[in-house]
């Protein structure tokens, strides 16, 4: 097996990044642009235009910075997943022509998406900052936040690129399930309209105890719900093992199948 | 002043074996012993972080200790939602 190199998982990530943008005038200038149009049209068209509300609150911006602190965690998530899905397909001319180490074309996708995550939440730190919003202490678990989501992410996404070698149809059913996912996982909406049953399942959404922890920081000014967390991590963790062991066990066949 | 002492430390600790993981043992349980040192790192910090922050009550909806982890299955999400935007 091949070991991981460093420089390689960087340089690939600096190929994406720049093949994103390749051609045109304003460059990565559009990494900036995309988040700042994103957040204008949570806060300014979401929240001040059409009024939308969080109940019990009376700030203006209150379910424009809801959105955005769903939003933008869950877009690296559901990226990392629905890129990872078919990254062994994608990046077979590599596989074929450079002794590499397979999961770290997964972490190069990770990579990517954290470049974007940061300008997305730098943004979104302006805007806040500028509107005067207070900080809370529990913005310090951010970063550690970000690295369980993106584990977590890697897990279901390395999963998905094995059984995508073998059956294509993978890619397509791990787009639908993202869609049925977000849906499922309140970031428009608040968990409060759901019937009691499904609240209940909800506990069982790890995407939403991620979310749900964002939302407390940045919304509510309180902290993450912690043994959730606790619990996430260990379901995280047996994800990204069930996966590495069945990536190990299937790596030669993967190889020769590409 | 506690909360990113702790977590200067905890993680300072990590990428402490991290390093050594990565210098000193062999690739074939490497792997393996880094998911340890993660699942480590990340479930000690959410274990951890109220302790070191002395408050407990930010745990509504969530049973009160660790040991108890597995109960937060049975908590509704609109218990744990904290509606009315009060910390």
């Amino acid at each position: 097996m091949s070991t991981l190199n460093a420089s390689f998982i960087i340089e690939i990530t600096r190929r994406d990044f720049a093949e994103r943008f390749a051609g045109s005038v304003l460059g990565s200038l559009w990494a900036i642009i995309w988040p700042l149009v994103n957040l204008f049209i949570y806060i300014v068209i979401f929240g001040k235009l059409m009024g939308a509300r969080l109940p019990g609150t009376s700030e203006m911006n209150a379910y424009g910075i809801y959105l955005a602190a769903g939003l933008i965690p869950w877009t690296a998530f559901s990226s990392t997943i629905s890129r990872s899905a078919s990254a062994f397909i994608d990046k077979k001319h590599i596989i074929t022509k450079v002794d590499t180490s397979l999961p770290s074309l997964l972490l190069h996708i990770n990579l990517s998406e954290t470049v974007t995550w940061f300008i997305s939440m730098l943004v979104f730190f302006v805007i806040l900052t500028f509107q005067g919003h207070d900080f809370h202490r529990g913005l310090m678990l951010l970063p550690f936040l970000y690295y369980l989501q993106q584990l977590l992410a890697m897990g279901i996404g390395l999963f998905a690129a094995v059984l995508n070698v073998f059956i294509r149809d993978v890619r397509e059913i791990t787009g639908v399930i993202l869609q049925l996912w977000f849906w499922f996982t309140p970031i428009v909406y608040i968990p409060d309209i759901l019937p009691g049953i499904v609240q209940r399942l909800m506990a069982y959404n790890p995407a939403y105890i991620i979310i749900q922890s964002y939302q407390r920081i940045f919304v509510f000014d309180d902290y993450p719900p912690f043994h959730a967390l606790v619990l996430l991590t260990v379901i995280t963790h047996a994800l990204l093992l069930f996966s590495f062991v069945l990536f190990r066990y299937l790596e030669k066949d993967i190889r020769d199948f590409i | 002043m506690m909360e990113p002492l702790f977590l200067l430390c905890w993680t300072g600790l990590f990428l402490a074996g991290l390093f050594f993981i990565r210098r000193k043992i062999v690739s074939r349980i490497r792997l393996y012993l880094l998911l340890l040192l993660n699942l480590i790192f990340l479930a000690g910090i959410f274990y951890f972080y109220p302790v070191i922050k002395g408050d407990v009550s930010v745990e509504r909806g969530c049973s009160s200790s660790a040991g108890e982890a597995i109960s937060i299955c049975c908590f509704s999400a609109g218990d744990a939602f904290p509606s009315g935007g009060e910390s």
